[in-house]
């Protein structure tokens, strides 16, 4: 194992999976993960969500992604309890089936001054043609926060115009290192390492790209991962990156694996079938959804999954791999 | 940890703000070993009415190849460039142009200099209208008391001034300016920056500056387009400086942010110059925790149906 253990604090604290019925009024968490959180947990249970009405019903009604600092907008039991766990912001990422809304995925962050982290959001500005920062939560990252907020990316440039330009997510692993990325990150930007980009869409349309950065000691998750078609098998889903957090095991028993697009075998491949997230909480659900690499799981200690397909233009393109 | 505000959406109208397109252009040269060498390619940049955009970058990255085709001086290859919804098509008096050298003509004095592109551009105006329009440009750029000095009895910095008053005076929708400081003394390049901005805090004209000089593209422009490296340089990324006009240069270098913005510049020159051009290092050469597919050419290749983004909309607030 690298520098990085199974004890790492993710920043990615707490996530829910609130799924749409055919009653548009009608939201229902359809799966979550706490992280050992129970008053957020607690404060779910008790939530009113309804269409229109807080952040997550309001994301369903518009279709608008969100990255939210604090949690003053949903309402007074989620804002006590993301405080008492140390949280300091969220993202809201609504998918769509044909332009309607089937689901919203609320991402929890980890905040307080030991949380080197990055969640942006960076969207199209009107009349020139390149991505500008739309939204965005900073934690630990004072400087680079004031200046990424004047940067503008053109497509094919920076990790958001790469996204942009291929509709695809991608993982600069090494971000300092790395050519591709353009923002200069020093070392009073806390060693920002892994960056992951993934393009959002609103309805039928990309609508932007949701950045996440985060350091060795705060990573955001503990592994990221990008399967895509075979190019030269298209119904076979290859790891195009992976970022394992130190877990080499984990990392070589993922070689060589494949999912068909069209089975139900492993995260990545449910998720390309169903074109929607999937969430596991748990070492048990994730190691019955593991099939060959559940050993290396078990090892890795790692106790919640996410799967998000990439849809763009209503064709599955991606899924991105969170575990933690 | 910090918010950030969403950035105000630009209220000029859609024309404005695309005055100058500059769209996938390409600049290639032949090579007799093999295939044609493109020094630019899959330039993007697009400038508003009234600003002036500095480009920066390392040199021969290609930053005066894209104003010399702007300015219609060298072919551009593939490509379009739309200057006010035309697209331009050789040189023409709607840009004009300075270069680091003024390029006068040594038997003519300053008047007569500024005279020769006026009255190309004026051919229907009296010749007391020329004259007229001759004097207040070269009393513009602080010049009225050597109106007819010829270029060996005048500075290298009153010879530029010259320049600058005759690229002016031709009233461009476009002003090209390539180093046009890069040959003056600190203090005379200063007062000729400060002569640039009043002109252009006057004349709103639309304003490209090549420069190698990180505190002049910060204090003069209105955003910064970042280079990467050649050969196939393209934007890398823009970035909007939001000091207001007038600017005062006491108050801008006063201020924190023109530090982190040029800092930013700096860290981004010193990256691409540590960079050789060529393929990201392989990811798992250190790292074996990380692991990166041989097919990232063909996964990563721009997306088939050419997926167009959202123009900014501001969320609505939550109630």
């Amino acid at each position: 194992m690298l520098e990085t253990s199974s004890s790492t604090r993710t920043v990615l604290a707490a996530a829910e999976l609130w799924r749409c019925n055919a009653d548009p009024l009608a939201i229902e968490l359809d799966s979550a993960f706490y992280g050992g959180l129970d008053a957020l947990r607690n404060a779910s249970d008790h939530a009113d969500i309804a269409a229109g009405k807080g952040p997550i019903g309001q994301a369903v009604s518009t279709g608008e992604p969100r990255v939210l600092t604090g949690f003053s907008e949903f309402g007074f039991l989620y804002q006590e309890a993301a405080q008492a766990a140390g949280l300091g912001g969220a993202a809201i990422l609504p998918s769509f089936e044909q332009g309607r809304v089937t689901s919203v995925l609320v991402l929890y962050f980890r905040g307080g001054p030991s949380t080197v982290a990055a969640v942006e959001l960076w969207a199209g500005t009107k009349g020139r043609f390149e991505l500008s920062l739309d939204q965005s939560y900073y934690t630990g990252l004072e400087r680079f926060a004031r200046i990424s907020r004047y940067v503008n990316f053109p497509k094919g440039s920076g990790l958001p115009g790469v996204c942009w330009d291929t509709a695809l997510p991608r993982i600069v692993p090494h971000v300092a290192e790395s050519k591709a990325f353009l923002r200069p990150v020093g070392e009073q930007d806390g060693g920002l390492t892994v960056g992951l980009g993934i393009p959002i869409m609103h309805r039928t349309e990309l609508r932007g790209v949701f950045v996440a950065l985060s350091s060795v000691n705060t990573p955001f998750a503990t592994v990221h991962e990008v399967w895509v078609e075979d190019p030269q098998q298209p119904t076979q889903l290859i790891r195009a990156q992976g970022v394992y957090g130190g877990h080499v095991e984990l990392a070589r028993a993922t070689d060589g694996m494949t999912f068909a697009t069209a089975g139900q075998e492993g995260l990545p491949g449910q998720a390309w079938a169903a074109a929607q997230p999937l969430l596991l909480d748990g070492p048990d659900a994730i190691l019955a959804a593991g099939s060959s690499r559940g050993d290396a799981f078990r090892d890795a200690g790692l106790a919640f999954a996410l799967a998000i397909p990439v849809v763009v233009v209503d064709r599955v393109r991606a899924v991105v791999m969170l575990m933690g | 940890m910090t918010a950030t505000s969403p950035l105000p959406s630009p209220d000029v109208s859609s024309a404005d703000a695309r005055y100058v397109e500059i769209v996938n252009l390409v600049k290639a040269y032949p090579n007799p070993l093999g295939d044609a060498i493109k020094v630019v390619d899959g330039y993007n940049l697009t400038i508003k009415k009234g600003d002036l955009i500095s480009v920066i970058g390392h040199s021969g990255c290609g930053k005066s190849t894209v104003l010399m085709m702007l300015a219609g001086l060298n072919p551009i290859t593939a490509g379009d460039v739309l200057v006010d919804g035309n697209t331009i098509e050789g040189p023409g008096p709607d840009r004009a142009v300075v270069f680091q050298a003024p390029c006068l003509l040594p038997w003519m004095t300053s008047f007569q200099n500024v005279m020769l592109g006026v009255k190309r551009c004026y051919p229907h105006g009296s010749r007391a209208e020329r004259k007229q329009i001759v004097e207040y440009y070269l009393n513009l750029v602080g010049l009225a008391d050597a109106m007819h000095k010829y270029p060996r009895e005048m500075s290298g910095g009153m010879q530029q001034r010259v320049g600058i008053a005759r690229a002016i005076a031709l009233r461009p929708k476009m002003l090209l300016l390539d180093e046009p400081f890069g040959r003056l003394d600190s203090l005379t390049r200063m007062d000729l920056q400060d002569t640039i901005l009043g002109i252009l805090d006057r004349e709103k004209i639309t304003t490209m500056l090549i420069t190698h000089d990180v505190d002049e593209a910060v204090y003069m422009a209105d955003r910064i387009c970042m280079m990467t490296n050649g050969p196939r340089a393209r934007v890398g990324q823009v970035l909007d400086i939001p000091f207001e006009r007038p600017r005062n240069r006491q108050d801008v270098f006063a201020s924190d942010l023109y530090y982190d913005l040029r800092g930013s510049l700096v860290e981004f020159l010193a990256k691409n110059e540590k960079d050789k051009p060529g393929e990201e290092p392989a990811a798992q050469a250190d790292r074996p925790d990380v692991y990166e597919t041989p097919h990232a050419e063909t996964i990563w290749a721009p997306a088939p149906e050419q997926p167009t983004i959202l123009t900014y909309a501001r969320i609505p607030t939550v109630s």
